[in-house]
């Protein structure tokens, strides 16, 4: 248990938290995950702090469950799984520490959100890769270390991208940095010298940002990140391919991405992007593939022009036709709205008030079994097609695909909440059994991906002895359970 | 000479065969002729106690079984490039996995492919082309094995702008680690095919592999699925000739371009704009003296006694191959005049080399094939690399400037070849990345016996990595080098001895170009931990 007074020795007493409603607040959030009550939440500002907080906690013996993004959570990774725990709230650490115009890259704390970081960038004519809608609240840093998908796989060429280099406590206390930024030389130094921290590789034969990505705070605390940023285009124009089946949109994205063609490419049903786009889904295609061209620093008027010429010919010979308005709403509208945050209230709620995600890796050309398996389970449990929303992300120039589905519900409705939790699970094994690769496995996720590799179970183990050998860090998340 | 023990080497033969395992002398002593990056001064790296050659991943793992169970250490190398790639001690087994060479899954639509590790990235790009890809071909050439570089060694290639990085184009993986356990990185682990190498959960291709990968120190890969890219030249190019004397037609939406830039400031101010324009498919930093070095060293060597001849190439010296490519007239039309815009802007020159002589040459042997197979090794015999850290690209043209001062001490000492010192080749990668590299070869003569003098030039590039601060580089990470920078890189070396004690506790994978356990590097922490 941790002592309230040590805690607050390290981050002042205005900064530990211990209200009986925030704390309750921690315990639980809109995924099904059970949770306890915190002890106290703890509000460090910067690297000292946490560096101190972690030998207090494997000192005395508790654990810190890391939170970069305020609420509202839907995961369940911030619910604290040991009694006693502490959350970290990184939340309010908020610098935007340097951005490098000529490298395109940013220096962050891990409570920037992708709003502010955009605005600040946005200033130096460059724009961040983000998630589609983020919610308003969404840390970039928390938001990349869970590898959230972003919607132009053009500039995805690995998993951990845009993601660049880490500075971080381990679980042990130890501080690290990852890739170029852990030297040779002081961050000074190495700006002084041409460089920018925007390789992640190593240092040496090791890459622990990758590690540390996808870990659920269960290795240890992140305390600023360095964002791969690219230019934001001279000219941009979105264009919408309208669907009745699902075919024909994804033949012809695996064509314009075998070009290299678009910066924002994504498919949505007719739910989602009613959603997003405040429509009523009857007056939509059942599935609409959005994608923008750019023009860019020199001649893009001409980029364009090419672009859309060879385009034409293209959807000629894939029977499809990109229009640039769809019922009533313009394509470019759409792929600005598809780079910001949302909107409140959080697209995914417009609809119903709630939403449960389900979401898995695949191949664009498997996505198609997926969503009939879906179809029939959503149907089977009384949900209708209109509140069943679907995204499709191809990501790491289109070799692999995030699927979402987006099961949205009213959480006053009686029924609708009674029949969630059963509808979540059979989709999530039904999903899985599927071939669907849970490579961010939460909650229950993390029992149904890893009993399918026990290789990995035991890698990942001798991995987590090897960083948090206490075992402080978020303990039973991902495959480290008690049992463990 | 040392040989595996008898009853050793009888365990292995009855579980692989006879045939596929031998101590012949003159077997072995072919497994010790590995010039390249053989940081001694003798002419041959340890020679193996035998040599096996599994066929499948369970033989794989019962021959790293077998080591654990024996004490042997063992090193596995697939085509086998570099004194990395052979035991550093004599004693050890060496895997040779050469057996292991299908191509077992190309992936049209998702632009992967599944190899095994004999699976060379000619053999690879010969067959994605047929399906409109391509694959990424590293600086050594064509010859080398595609899963070797994603997993194990280093990753730089000449079309990195369009084909990345070794190390970052890696899905899934099938890992035997070196206590013999397999271990399926990513979506392969969960039986959902091979096209993610990320969790779930935390990345554990992190452990695999950073910037270098650990040269065969944890375990034996037997698969691997590597991205594939686009490829808009011919499915089945035509080709004459063999080596460096082949010809080929050029498509008309291929070109190719001579950029030379005025200086070090202007060459990289081009190869950012280069990347921020999205155009061209690969754009490559080769002076034109390196050229002349790799691919006529006899003439190179009359050429350059001469001070006008040396002075014309000096003026060649900020060279960069730029070829563009597309399926379609108009986007080449358009790369080519944002090419032209770009080189005007920063007064450099533009050459088209497509009215060139030996256009088809240069088209497919750099620009298709990556580099002609072996080209270093003509100038001297021999040749090592430094410099050359994967970095924001200002800083790697930065290291070709404080290359060539460095190189230059040691060439007008007799160590080196004198090639006119900056020969220092690397290119921008990952598009609109703006980060790259940019190593500087230096050729020699293994014979002259002068091996003390051109390790004091590896020092020296090392210790002026440091000082200009150029990120770590090939010179920094030759074995034992963690003893150096470790303690200036946040204790990495610890955080690998780790690791390394953790998935090979019995310490049988040669770990020369890796770090050793954590027990023999700090005793200390290891009796605590077990107390």
């Amino acid at each position: 248990m941790a002592k309230k007074e040590d805690l607050a020795r390290i981050v002042g007493p205005e900064r530990v938290v211990t209200e009986e409603d925030a704390l309750i607040a921690y315990s639980f959030d809109s995924s099904f995950v059970k949770g306890e009550r915190p002890e106290c939440i703890v509000k460090p500002r910067g690297l000292d702090e946490i560096q101190r907080l972690v030998k207090l906690a494997n000192d005395q013996g508790f654990a810190l469950v890391p939170c970069s993004s305020h609420g509202p959570h839907s995961r369940g990774d911030t619910v604290p799984t040991a009694s006693g725990s502490v959350i970290v709230d990184l939340s309010e650490m908020k610098a935007i520490l340097r951005v490098d115009q000529r490298n395109k890259v940013a220096m962050i704390d891990p409570g920037v959100t992708f709003a502010e970081l955009q605005t600040e960038v946005e200033k130096q004519g460059l724009r961040i890769e983000m998630p589609l809608l983020p919610r308003k609240t969404k840390s970039v840093v928390g938001s990349l270390l869970e590898r959230e998908p972003t919607t132009g796989p053009k500039y995805n060429w690995d998993a951990i991208d845009p993601l660049c280099c880490l500075e971080l406590v381990f679980g042990t206390g130890d501080l690290f940095r990852t890739g170029n930024a852990a030297g040779p030389g002081s961050l000074e130094e190495q700006w002084a010298s041409g460089q920018a921290q925007k390789m992640p590789m190593g240092p040496a034969q090791t890459d622990i940002a990758r590690l540390i990505q996808g870990a659920q705070g269960s290795l240890g605390i992140v305390t600023w990140a360095t964002i791969k940023l690219e230019l934001m285009p001279a000219l941009s124009k979105g264009f919408f391919v309208a669907g009745q089946t699902l075919d024909e949109l994804i033949a012809f994205t695996y064509q314009i991405l075998w070009r290299k063609f678009p910066d924002t490419c994504l498919i949505l049903n007719n739910v989602n992007l009613a959603a997003i786009a405040g429509l009523d889904p009857k007056d939509l295609p059942p599935w609409t593939l959005l994608y923008s061209l750019s023009g860019l620093t020199h001649l893009p008027e001409e980029r364009l022009t090419y672009m859309e010429q060879d385009l034409a010919e293209i959807a000629g010979e894939f029977k499809v036709t990109p229009r640039r308005n769809l019922a009533g709403v313009a394509a470019d509208r759409m792929v600005d709205l598809a780079s910001r945050p949302s909107e409140e209230p959080y697209w995914k709620f417009r609809k119903r008030g709630a939403c449960q995600d389900v979401f898995f890796l695949t191949t664009l050309d498997r996505t198609p079994e997926f969503i009939q398996a879906m179809d029939g389970l959503t149907r089977e449990f009384g949900l209708t097609r209109e509140n069943l929303g679907v995204y499709l992300q191809p990501i790491r120039h289109g070799t692999g695909c995030h699927l979402e589905f987006n099961l949205m519900y009213n959480p006053n409705r009686p029924e609708d909440s009674a029949r969630l939790p059963a509808l979540f699970e059979r989709a999530s094994r039904a999903c899985l059994d599927l071939g669907g690769f849970f490579s961010r496995p939460y909650g229950l996720w993390s029992e149904l991906a890893y009993a399918k590799c026990p290789d990995t179970v035991m890698a990942l183990r001798k991995v987590k002895n090897i960083f948090d050998p206490r075992g402080v860090m978020n303990p039973g998340k991902l495959c480290f359970k008690k049992e463990a | 000479m040392k040989l595996l023990p008898k009853d050793v080497y009888r365990e292995l033969a009855d579980a692989l065969g006879e045939e596929n395992i031998s101590q012949e002398p003159a077997v072995l002593d072919g497994y010790a002729w590995q010039p390249a990056m053989n940081l001694t001064n003798q002419k041959w790296i340890p020679r193996p106690a035998a040599v096996i050659l599994p066929a499948t991943t369970e033989e794989v793992q019962t021959i790293v079984r077998i080591c654990n169970q024996r004490q042997v250490k063992f090193k596995a190398h697939s085509t086998g490039w570099a004194a990395w790639g052979g035991p550093s001690q004599e004693g050890e087994l060496q895997i040779d996995l050469r057996r292991m060479n299908r191509i077992l899954e190309l992936d049209e639509k998702n632009k992967f492919a599944v190899v095994e590790p004999y699976v060379c990235c000619g053999q690879l790009q010969s067959e994605a082309m047929k399906k409109g890809l391509t694959c990424h071909i590293i600086g050594a050439g064509p010859n080398t094995s595609a899963l070797a570089s994603a997993t194990s060694a280093w990753g730089y290639g000449g079309t990195g702008l369009s084909t990345g990085y070794s190390g970052r184009n890696v899905l899934g993986v099938e890992w035997v680690l070196p206590d013999g356990e397999v271990l399926q990185l990513g979506s392969p682990g969960s039986h959902a095919g091979w096209f993610s190498g990320d969790g779930p959960g935390p990345g554990l291709r992190g452990i695999m592999r950073g910037f270098s990968g650990t040269q065969g120190s944890l375990g034996v890969f037997t698969k691997c699925a590597v991205k594939l890219f686009p490829w808009y030249g011919p499915p089945q190019p035509r080709v004459e000739g063999i080596l460096l004397d082949v010809e080929t037609d050029v498509p008309e939406t291929e070109k190719m371009f001579f950029v030379v830039a005025p200086s070090f400031k202007k060459y990289a101010d081009i190869s950012y704009e280069i990347g921020n324009a999205e155009i061209a498919y690969w754009f490559c930093r080769s002076p034109l003296n390196a050229g002349v070095d790799l691919f006529m060293p006899r003439a190179g060597d009359r050429l350059f006694e001469s001070k006008p001849l040396r002075a014309l190439l000096k003026a060649f010296q900020h060279l960069g191959v730029a070829l563009l490519s597309s399926p379609s007239k108009r986007e080449v039309e358009y790369q080519e005049k944002v090419l032209r815009k770009i080189t005007v802007e920063h007064g450099c020159i533009l050459l088209d080399l497509s009215k060139a002589p030996g256009y088809g040459f240069w088209w497919w042997l750099m620009g298709v094939r990556s580099i002609p197979t072996a080209l270093t090794f003509r100038a001297g015999g021999d040749f090592l690399t430094s410099y050359g850290s994967p970095v924001e690209y200002d800083n790697a043209i930065r290291q070709a400037e404080v290359a060539q001062e460095c190189k230059q001490k040691y060439i007008d000492q007799g160590y080196f070849k004198d090639d006119m010192s900056d020969i220092g080749w690397g290119g921008i990668y990952e598009g609109t990345a703006n980060w790259g590299h940019c190593e500087t070869a230096a050729m020699f003569d293994r014979r002259d016996g002068q091996a003390e003098g051109r390790f004091k030039y590896l020092e020296d590039s090392a210790r002026t990595t440091i000082e200009h601060t150029l990120g770590l580089g090939l010179s920094n990470l030759p074995p034992g080098a963690w003893k150096v920078y470790g303690p200036q890189l946040h204790n990495y070396h610890l955080w690998e001895a780790r690791i390394k004690k953790a998935f090979d506790p019995n310490s049988v994978g040669d770990e020369q170009w890796y770090v050793p356990s954590i027990d023999e590097i700090e005793p200390k922490e290891s009796s605590s931990d077990e107390q």
